[in-house]
């Protein structure tokens, strides 16, 4: 579906880049230290830490991804925002104050307090690199997605812009202007997230004329033409303009609402949840149609009225659905992509180097607290966000990540513009974080540590924004490539891997004497190479990535089910505790 | 990568950190219970979401299901007891060391 791009989003737009750009390299002009650069000095105040932490966890897939997955199937993106919160509980009770007490720039650090071993840094720095690659490309292939409607460009546009950008705040500033473009963007996207579902609330659910809505079609012939329901596409004729002319609205609309009224009026949180649960809704499923079924390839977008009460309930989307069947590897496969979320948080490279831009373990709490309180509140919003969203008649069939913004339209042209540059520059705050993770793995790990060829502090930052550079050009690559990839199922990967590789190590370093270093470093190395073989022999791999039909995806793959978090995790702990036994049983005989 | 002089001589330090870390167990008490309670109640979520899922469907406070209760109420939890880590940590114990 096309968008107008929008001249006042564009100003917005553009304004915000630019004052963000500005501010970088404002603040940028102090940090030329190696704690300045890849810890704000440590002395970031602990408020503002955990408005960034925020920031930092509330990206463009915990935004655009899971309000429109709501959006499209019900319940099933609140499971997400379930799990994504979730994480938190693990970083605030088990990771947090120990990690600060034991570290100084990096992840790395924390792990190797204890031993001060090559062999830890060299394991920590590359999971350290895997992970941020991982979580990197669904950031970049979420900055495509949205500049596409915002401003009207191609997606490697969007991904170029951000690319850039990113690479220009890390470089000139490093963490200090990292950190201040988190709480301003983390501040901005609950505040407006808010006001967008106090006017939900406000506008109440209301039942469109003319019925339930007819099916629409959009062909594509030989020389490229597009049809709209068989007449040419234009700007009188989209994909929902028959159905704003019959019925006032596009998609996704109430058919039906309780005691049959036309409109509930303004509700309150709870009575809203349950009207919508007491009413049925028209949701679009598209079918591709192919000749010689048709004269052309077709899309075929009809309308499907379901009960409010399903809607709510796991198991609706093609995620999920496992939920509702009886096959236990589908349940298993879900559960694991659960605990991955619950483990992966607190494994993260760009959350945990937030632990250092903090003066003290104290802070380091204190922080945390507050980044649960403000993420904890916006996964709540999310989902009145994606219900509302799924009912305010302005959807786009063909894709799911817009509704949010999408939605926003709905109410006013100015609310569009804010939330869709609130959004991009959420996209740029976590790009940023993860690039500046993988460049002090990078320079203060690999290059200061492993190979000791860079010693001194100001080596270090140079060698990092190399690095940067590096990575963001990668990314930017690898953005490209992977367009077609839906952004939350990557995601899910690199929490996945984050959490087979880096959770066991940290726990059982805080909490097991035992522990040696060659435990450590097994552990990292196992829980790694498993989980990402897992991930790319996965039957969702076989499917997504290398394009092979679904059914010979499942006969291919020589895993049971495609998240591997459930055995990865396990798995590194027994590694871990194993190989420590051994090495101390040696240690003691010698 | 043989680093096995560079341990030897780090390990007494080493035994030093464990010791300095080991110095405030009460407080960390506190914080596992909290965590084994949430994760109680997080893993009983996904056991009713995979194995149970008509027990979601029953309508509970304000007409709401289980499942949004159970899930909002897994959220609004988790700032509880952020909140009630706020007071359980014991000043003092978080020295700062850099």
């Amino acid at each position: 579906m096309s968008h107008d791009s929008s001249p006042i989003a564009l100003v917005v737009f553009s304004l915000f880049v630019a004052s963000v750009l500005a501010l970088s390299f404002w603040l940028g002009r102090k940090a030329k230290s190696a704690g300045g650069y890849f810890a704000a000095h440590g002395q970031v105040g602990w408020f503002v830490n955990g408005i960034a932490f925020a920031g930092d966890y509330l990206s463009a897939a915990s935004f655009l991804g899971i309000c429109g997955m709501i959006a499209f199937y019900g319940y099933d993106g609140f499971l997400y925002s379930i799990g994504y919160l979730a994480g938190w509980i693990v970083a605030l009770f088990v990771i947090a104050e120990p990690i600060r007490r034991l570290g100084k720039y990096t992840f790395a650090d924390a792990l190797d307090a204890k031993f001060g071993s090559k062999g830890i840094k060299t394991a920590a720095a590359i999971s350290t690199l895997v992970v941020s690659v991982f979580y990197l490309i669904p950031q970049m292939v979420g900055a495509g997605v949205l500049i596409k409607p915002l401003l009207g460009l191609p997606h490697w546009a969007g991904v170029l812009i951000v690319g850039v950008t990113v690479t220009m705040i890390v470089v000139t500033a490093g963490m200090v202007s990292t950190t201040w473009v988190q709480f301003i963007k983390g501040s901005l996207l609950v505040v407006f997230c808010t006001v967008l579902v106090s006017m939900i609330l406000w506008r109440g659910l209301a039942v469109p004329p003319g019925g339930v809505p007819e099916a629409q079609t959009r062909t594509v012939l030989a020389d490229g033409t597009v049809l709209i329901n068989g007449e040419p596409a234009s700007a009188t004729n989209r994909l929902d303009s028959k159905l704003r002319s019959r019925h006032g609205v596009g998609f996704g609309s109430v058919s039906r609402l309780p005691g049959d009224v036309e409109r509930t009026g303004p509700l309150g949180p709870v009575a809203y949840l349950a009207a919508f649960m007491d009413s049925e809704i028209v949701t679009w499923s598209k079918r591709e149609v192919r000749p010689p079924e048709v004269e052309h390839p077709t899309s075929r977008f009809e309308p499907v009225v379901q009960k409010g009460s399903d809607l709510l309930l796991p198991g609706a989307s093609p995620t999920f659905k496992g939920l509702r069947g009886e096959q236990l590897s589908k349940k298993l496969d879900i559960l694991s992509l659960m605990l991955a979320l619950f483990c992966g948080t607190a494994s993260l490279p760009h959350i945990l180097i937030r632990y250092y831009t903090v003066p003290n373990a104290s802070a380091a709490r204190k922080s945390t607290v507050v980044g649960i309180v403000a993420i904890g509140f916006f996964y709540v919003l999310t989902l009145y966000l994606g219900l509302g969203a799924m009912t305010s008649g302005a959807l786009d069939p063909t894709d799911s990540n817009m509704s949010a913004p999408l939605l926003a339209r709905s109410f006013s042209e100015t609310l569009f513009a804010i939330i869709s540059a609130i959004a991009f520059t959420t996209v740029l705050g976590t790009v940023s974080g993860l690039v500046l993770a993988g460049a002090g793995a990078v320079a203060h790990d690999l290059l200061g540590n492993t190979l000791g060829w860079v010693r001194d502090d100001a080596a270090k930052v140079a060698y990092a924004k190399v690095a940067s550079v590096v990575l963001g050009g990668g990314a930017m690559v690898l953005g490209i490539l992977f367009a077609q990839l839906n952004v939350s199922f990557l995601v899910g990967w690199a929490f996945n891997i984050a959490a087979s590789a880096n959770l066991p190590a940290l726990v059982m370093l805080l909490f097991w004497k035992g522990t040696t270093r060659q435990g450590v470093i097994g552990a990292i190395m196992v829980g790694l190479i498993a989980s990402l073989g897992w991930v790319l022999l996965s039957p969702d791999a076989m499917e997504k990535v290398y394009g092979f039909s679904a059914a010979d995806a499942a006969g291919m793959s020589p895993v049971p089910f495609s998240q591997p978090a459930l055995v990865t995790i396990p798995l590194g702990f027994l590694t871990l505790v194993a190989i420590s036994l051994l090495t101390r049983a040696k240690a003691a005989r010698a | 990568m043989d680093d096995r002089g560079a341990s030897q001589t780090q390990r007494d330090g080493g035994r030093g950190d464990a010791a300095r870390s080991s110095a405030a167990p009460p407080a960390h008490r506190a914080d596992l219970v909290l965590f084994a309670v949430y994760f109680l109640l997080y893993a009983g979520f996904m056991g009713l979401t995979a194995f149970s899922p008509e027990t979601l469907a029953i309508r509970v406070i304000g007409g709401v299901n289980v499942a949004v209760a159970y899930g909002m109420g897994l959220i609004l939890i988790a700032v509880i007891l952020a909140g009630v880590a706020m007071f359980t940590y014991r000043h003092g114990d978080g020295s700062p060391t850099s």
